[in-house]
């Protein structure tokens, strides 16, 4: 069994806090680490079991290519002002985001 | 008219009758809201009264409905502060499905912040309180819900499950829960937790209306790709068939149980033998290794449903996530990153296949499987703090189940020495959900689960 990781350093919070899109205060950073390790220590209660030649369940229902009809009006669209009602920055018709190229 | 204790299938007929105005029934209900919910925290958003012309099933029956719910027009905010002020421009089918049968929202209930928990403590809108004894939790993440049916502000209420949220807060506030196939009731609307789980289910009074309830809110949904073709049977028929059932039970499910419970349980074991039901042993993974699949999977489900809030077109900014919000995406996004993505997410998703092939085994011997639906019974507002990883553990018994996808009742059977309601669940295969309520509504109609919902009213008269 390869032995894995259990221990988180604050480098690795930092990190996943980018890839989170979470902006950290510094004084979070020790209780996510110990919260964070002591659950990653548990769920490597895993690596116990066999699962050699086992696929892999990603839905319990057996549901092939739901897909929707051509042709078939959209009853869930929206019409803009209703999409827009909820948003804090917005023009006419467009939600409004920082600038995100330079 | 004195309304308090009805079921829904009661109320409805006093309504048809005309007995009783559905104005009345509003009024009666809203009051009650009004006089406790300030005790209780059950409700965050309080509806209005309107849909009076509908004559459908469930004709002018008000409902709670959780605050994950989408309802058009009616704030709908997840019990979490990104939300605060979110209006929903749609509702979720659920919540069409109701209304089309003549229900009115009597309000939203609270939760815990985005489902993530078992106590509704992580709500940024204060916990719930729990009716039998109000320095408790009620349970969670379908708390208020809970709340709102055990001291009867609403006759029946919406909850939503992932692992144990209906039945887990039904358990500790002695009331029915009902978790429905995952795919047999639709999640359009319903703000996503772990969307290979999730599934919305009734809480109510009595077995016969979590039957007539389901009958409304299952079938195939357009706009839900997981919604299945499986024909909606007639669930309140059904239930009053005569049966005799095979029931199993499994060693694994009552380790570690309170006493109490296991007392309760082998009580409810030879009253269901009494009324010609068989039992037999059957052998099951330890629930020990759900809670780990359910942590990977639920935990990566989550960052990526997660990450679709980023306040530009509704709701505020990611920095108002709370506490919970923020490990639980953390954690996910840790076990989907690279260099962990097969020791994590795909392992436990091969540990999933081992845990759906067990459930098929066993249900080759059995019709129904019998276990406790939680380890021990309502705990102390804040006791969450003393046990890592809380809401896992106090779901044990219901992860490996919703993991499975498979339907599932929770029912009172009595009391602790503290006085805290006991629950049980029945397990059932898929798409069986007629053949758990028929067991339950037996025993229900057998010992009236124990007089549990009627003394928890007689504490709110």
């Amino acid at each position: 069994m390869k032995k894995i990781k259990t221990q988180l350093s604050d480098d690795d919070i930092k990190y996943l806090a980018i890839l989170s899109r979470l902006s950290l205060k510094t004084d979070e950073i020790g209780n996510l680490k110990s919260k964070l390790s002591e659950t990653i220590e548990y769920i490597n209660n895993l690596q116990k079991l066999n699962t050699e030649n086992i696929l892999p369940t990603a839905s319990v229902v057996n549901m092939k290519n739901v897909v929707f009809q051509d042709g078939v009006p959209n009853k869930r669209r929206l019409k803009s002002s209703e999409a827009l009602k909820n948003a804090k920055n917005k023009t006419e018709k467009f939600f409004v985001i920082k600038k995100r190229v330079i | 008219m004195n309304l308090i204790g009805k079921s829904v299938t009661e109320l409805r007929n006093l309504i048809k009758s005309k007995k009783v105005s559905k104005g009345e029934v509003w009024d009666f209900f809203v009051k009650r809201v009004e006089k406790y919910n300030k005790k209780l925290n059950a409700f965050l958003t309080i509806g209005e009264i309107k849909n009076l012309d509908n004559d459908g099933e469930l004709a002018g029956v008000p409902v709670a409905i959780k605050d994950n719910f989408c309802t058009k027009g009616l704030r709908t905010t997840a019990s979490s502060k990104v939300l605060d002020n979110f209006i929903p421009p749609y509702s979720a089918t659920v919540v069409k499905k109701l209304e089309g049968a003549g229900s009115v929202i009597l309000g939203k209930t609270n939760m815990d912040a985005w489902a993530h928990g078992s106590s509704t403590e992580t709500s940024a809108y204060g916990s719930s309180k729990n009716p039998w004894d109000l320095s408790r939790t009620p349970g969670g993440s379908s708390g208020g819900s809970a709340v709102a049916v055990s001291a009867y502000l609403s006759p029946y209420a919406i909850g939503s499950e992932t692992a144990g949220s209906i039945k887990q807060p039904a358990a500790w506030s002695g009331v029915i829960g009902l978790k429905p196939t995952y795919g047999r009731v639709s999640r359009y609307g319903l703000i996503s937790m772990a969307s290979s789980t999730d599934c919305p289910g009734p809480l109510t009074v009595s077995v016969e209306d979590a039957a007539l309830i389901l009958k409304v809110l299952a079938g195939k949904d357009e706009f839900d790709a997981t919604t299945s073709q499986v024909e909606v049977k007639d669930y309140p028929k059904l239930m009053k068939e005569k049966r005799k059932f095979t029931i199993g039970i499994s060693d694994e499910f009552l380790a570690g149980v309170d006493e109490d419970i296991k007392k309760a349980f082998f009580k409810v074991k030879s009253d269901l033998e009494k009324m010609g039901h068989r039992f037999k042993k059957v052998s099951l993974l330890s629930p020990e290794y759900s809670i780990s699949v359910y942590t990977i999977l639920q935990r990566a489900e989550v960052a990526s449903n997660l990450s679709r809030f980023d306040g530009v077109r509704y709701g505020n900014t990611r920095e108002f996530f709370g506490e919970e919000a923020k490990r639980r995406v953390m954690l996910g996004n840790y076990v989907l990153s690279y260099g962990y993505y097969d020791a994590y997410y795909k392992k436990a998703q091969k540990v999933r296949t081992l845990i759906v092939d067990d459930f098929k085994r066993a249900f080759k011997d059995v019709d129904l499987i019998l276990t406790p639906t939680t380890p021990m019974t309502a705990l102390k507002l804040g006791e969450w703090e003393k046990y890592p990883f809380f809401g896992e553990k106090m779901d044990v018994l219901n992860e490996p189940i919703a993991i499975a996808g498979l339907p599932a009742i929770d029912f009172p059977v009595g009391l602790d020495r503290k006085g805290l309601p006991i629950g049980l669940q029945l397990t059932g295969n898929y798409f069986k959900e007629d053949e758990v309520l028929n067991a339950a509504y037996q025993l229900e109609k057998e010992t009236e689960f124990y007089q549990v919902i009627k003394k928890g009213f007689k504490k709110w008269r």
